[in-house]
């Protein structure tokens, strides 16, 4: 069932360039950026329990690593992405060697911090970056709306893939059980140290190279992209759809994005619609929308398989 | 062998552990016994790498441990328990054991699932090996623990109250494993307020009161000692 579920998702996404053409594929294009990165968060948080408010930094490292290597040293794109996504790991590795001690708020206050620090940093070296003007940067395929779509679809099925098989790994078991309880992971042997930077180095690379593809997408990065608000907003769409699930937070983001853009209409009143929705959808699936739809589902069968019992006897 | 020379452990201004000294040798039963906040689980708690002594050392035959990390302690055969269970509640029973077996390259993928097998047969968990943790009651998380130590070779044991809040029967089944265990050569060091179990199954007491070592001997010796009956023991043990 699962399967087939996830079998149909894909084959719409696929056919999705067929049914929407111009802004609205420009939307789900953007919407994918913020589906690889809700999902590499909800990674980050909800299975290992580290709440780090840097991850639209580390986009941002991605974008402008990438970004300035096309533009500066005329790497090619797909090579320039790649180095974005490692520059964001090394960062990743960073924050996380800089914040093992730390717990909850204190936490999330370092990271927040720094991803203060890294958008001032942007603003202010003018020289490379162009600051809150934002920097020109060369379009992937020529700008070709319909294969950009394409390659982000294909870089969220990739992430989402690589997080999962990551979960299911002995290296996965590991953070779940550090999720659980780091004190008694570390004491049955777990390397809690390793195994948190680790966490960090590969959602970091995951938000790095969304950021990359974001760049060439939209052919101009700015600040913007690591403003507490961008962060608040892939937390938003990561509980939306599932915290605890990564499909669920992509999707969550998918449908977040595509709310917000539907609200526009409602001018200076989007943003109080969209968080009164937000607000409302929560207060009915607190564990998120996904994990709700999979609860249905599982009732639905059950009283499906019942009934069935029930005429038999 | 493992030793500890004049561990002192303080938080802050407070002083719990205050220059303790004690002795461990392999394949003995000890119960680490004393009143509420003598120092007993913080004890543990240094030796297992949770907390850093602030002065002192603990030796691993002959080899200075208080500086490494839980997991390398628990990797030179170091395993503990906790009071309030650290079992990992949202994993099934069999991922539980497997977390500690995969963190040691002892036993292949085969051998783990066998030990698994064999351990909950043994502590009477079989039933619920794919249950997630979190069902299980108190009694058998505090097994559960016991079985996540065992996945490996541990050397030595440090069970921080696995009798407290577990049902009758489960003590008495609990009691029997640690005996075979302890039988079959495992050195085990018991935390326990149970005062009848921890009489009737250690072949050596250690006594601690306000972080310092009151003393350290064989149950009845440790029973008539008139420091025990006024800090810890009262009338009721008393010899």
């Amino acid at each position: 069932m699962r399967r087939f579920f996830l079998g149909v998702l894909l084959l719409l996404a696929a056919a999705l360039p067929f049914i929407f053409q111009g802004y609205w594929l420009y939307v789900a294009i953007v919407g994918l950026y913020y589906a690889v990165l809700a999902s590499s968060w909800a990674m980050l948080a909800g299975q290992v329990g580290i709440i780090s408010f840097a991850h639209a930094a580390f986009a941002a490292v991605g974008a402008y690593t990438s970004a300035m290597l096309v533009i500066y040293l005329n790497f090619p794109i797909p090579l320039a992405m790649v180095a974005g996504s490692g520059a964001a790991a090394v960062f990743g590795l960073a924050i996380g060697a800089l914040t093992l001690k730390m717990r909850g708020p204190y936490l999330a206050l370092t990271t927040l911090a720094f991803s203060e620090i890294f958008r001032i940093f942007l603003t202010a070296e003018y020289e490379l970056t162009r600051g809150s003007y934002g920097l020109k940067v060369p379009l992937m395929l020529d700008g070709n709306k319909t294969w950009c779509y394409y390659i982000g679809l294909l870089l969220l099925v990739a992430t989402v893939t690589t997080l999962s098989l990551v979960l299911r790994s002995k290296l996965g078991l590991f953070l779940l059980a550090m999720r659980e309880d780091e004190d008694g992971a570390a004491t049955r042997g777990v390397n809690t140290v390793y195994y948190r930077l680790c966490a960090f180095v590969i959602t970091s690379a995951c938000a790095g190279l969304a950021g990359g593809f974001y760049a060439h997408v939209i052919g101009l990065v700015s600040p913007r992209i690591s403003t507490i608000s961008e962060m608040g907003l892939i937390l938003a769409m990561s509980v939306f759809g599932g915290l605890e699930s990564l499909m669920g937070s992509a999707l969550g983001a998918l449908a977040l994005q595509s709310l917000t853009e539907y609200l526009r209409a409602f001018e200076e009143w989007r943003l109080a619609i969209f968080g009164g929705l937000v607000l409302l959808i929560l207060k009915f699936t607190p564990q998120g929308l996904l994990p709700r739809l999979s609860e249905l589902l599982d009732t639905c069968r059950q009283r499906k398989s019942n009934m069935l019992k029930d005429e038999h006897r | 062998m493992l030793e500890l020379k004049n561990v002192v452990k303080n938080f802050g201004g407070l002083q719990a552990l205050s220059g303790v000294s004690v002795r461990f040798a392999m394949g003995e039963f000890v119960g680490l016994i004393g009143p509420n906040g003598s120092g007993k689980t913080t004890l543990l708690s240094c030796i297992s790498g949770l907390y850093r002594p602030s002065e002192g050392s603990i030796q691993l035959d002959g080899r200075e441990i208080s500086r490494l990390g839980p997991h390398r302690i628990y990797r030179c055969g170091i395993g503990r328990t906790f009071q309030i269970s650290k079992v990992f509640a949202r994993l099934t029973v069999l991922q539980n054991l497997y977390i500690p077996a995969m963190t040691v390259a002892e036993l292949d993928r085969t051998g783990m699932q066998q030990r698994a097998v064999e351990i909950l047969r043994a502590l009477k968990l079989d039933q619920l090996a794919e249950a997630p943790a979190e069902r299980l009651s108190g009694g058998q998380r505090k097994l559960l623990e016991i079985g996540m130590v065992m996945m490996n070779t541990p050397r030595f044991l440090l069970l921080d109250e696995p009798f407290g809040g577990v049902h009758p029967v489960l003590k008495n089944q609990l009691e029997e494993y640690l005996k075979d265990l302890h039988l079959s050569g495992k050195s085990i060091i018991l935390v326990s307020h149970e005062m009848s179990s921890v009489f009737r199954i250690c072949e050596r007491l250690v006594v601690l009161d306000r972080g310092a070592l009151v003393t350290d001997g064989p149950p009845h010796e440790v029973r008539a000692d008139q420091r025990v009956v006024n800090a810890y023991l009262g009338g009721k043990h008393a010899a």
